[in-house]
């Protein structure tokens, strides 16, 4: 009865506490949020709801080039690529340009999410021919630059962007099917 | 009633004031075909017809290209937006008629002047040429679309279906018909 009575006697719930209790919830679950581990796609997978291009090339080789895992990216300071191709797909169409001989780009940076999953599945990307596998990867865990580096077989989907200086591309044609 | 209200109404026509706004109206277009041709005034051009244009040089600027659609088409083209000047453009159209199959070519800005258009929009389902991009180039996989400053095309080939600017000069412009089985032609010239 005097329990009762108690509890009758404290005064009504007021606004402030509960402003300060949402507040204190928002904090929390923010700070959940950000200690939560991010998801890293797999390997061969992309961005949701991009138009990705598919970079193609026989042969690349890359002046100054930096490998960023963290980054998602890759650059150089200048390339001579042979057999390049871009393809994209839209609207149920195909379209893609093809350069008829070597083309040539200037300081270049291409960002894409398969490059976070490059120690897995480098081999899909392309093949490295200089340096080795081994110090390639080492040196993009740590974002330092290869002076020369040569890969074969390119086939790297691009889903965020490429920018170039500039760029040559003798015989190009561009086709839609 | 009035009698006249059932009656059609009669009415002549004078010939003389028709042909003095005919005269006139023709020389007005004249006038504008010779400035269009000359360089002197631009025109905004619609072609909704497919062609051919080629250019022993196209320099754009503010150049895009994105993935499309041709306008009233379900034919995928590329979508290129760019201001652009054109050496020795020429654009030819081949047409089949009960008479045989003729080829109709425009020419254009072949001198020290060149073809210049602003404001072009070109749906394009194939294009060629030596191509650089001096000024940089992005590709945005966000919406599939290229973007760069410059341009610069040499020997370039375009496949059109649809194309539109907002002005255009054609110096020097040449309309030729040519049956393409047979080497009989007529032309007129604007030079």
């Amino acid at each position: 009865m005097f329990r009762t009575l108690r509890w009758a006697r404290r005064p009504a719930f007021r606004p402030w506490r509960l402003t300060r209790a949402l507040g204190l919830s928002f904090a929390a679950a923010a700070s959940a949020l950000t200690l939560l581990p991010a998801p890293v796609p797999r390997a061969g997978t992309i961005l949701p709801g991009r138009v990705p291009f598919t970079l193609r090339a026989s042969e690349i080789i890359a002046q100054n080039a930096v490998i960023s895992i963290l980054g998602e990216s890759m650059s150089f300071s200048s390339a001579s690529i042979q057999g390049m191709s871009i393809t994209y797909s839209a609207g149920g169409h195909t379209f893609t340009i093809a350069v008829n001989g070597t083309s040539s780009a200037g300081a270049t940076v291409i960002k894409t999410s398969l490059f976070s999953t490059l120690k897995d599945d480098i081999g899909s990307l392309f093949h490295v021919q200089s340096p080795s596998v081994a110090t390639v990867l080492a040196d993009a865990l740590i974002q330092k630059p290869i002076p020369t580096l040569v890969l074969t077989n390119v086939n790297l989907t691009i889903d965020t962007s490429m920018t170039s200086q500039s760029i040559q591309m003798p015989g190009m044609s561009l086709t839609v099917n | 009633m009035y009698p006249e209200m059932a009656m059609p109404m009669e009415g002549r026509t004078n010939w003389k004031v028709f042909a003095g706004v005919m005269a006139g109206g023709v020389a007005g277009i004249g006038a504008l075909t010779g400035m269009l041709m000359n360089g002197v005034v631009s025109a905004a051009v619609n072609l909704p017809v497919p062609f051919t244009v080629q250019a022993s040089s196209i320099q754009g600027s503010s150049f895009s290209l994105a993935p499309g659609q041709v306008p009233n088409q379900q034919q995928g083209a590329a979508q290129i937006q760019m201001n652009g000047t054109l050496q020795n453009m020429q654009i030819t159209k081949t047409v089949n008629t009960p008479l045989g199959t003729f080829q109709i070519s425009i020419s254009a800005g072949s001198g020290s002047t060149p073809v210049q258009a602003t404001g072009m929009t070109v749906y394009a389902s194939s294009l060629g040429g030596d191509t650089s991009f001096p000024s940089g180039l992005t590709m945005d996989a966000s919406n599939g679309s290229m973007g760069a400053s410059q341009l610069q095309m040499n020997n370039a080939t375009l496949q059109v279906p649809y194309l539109s600017t907002q002005s255009i000069t054609l110096p020097g412009m040449s309309l030729s018909i040519q049956p393409v089985s047979s080497s009989s032609s007529s032309s007129s010239s604007g030079q």
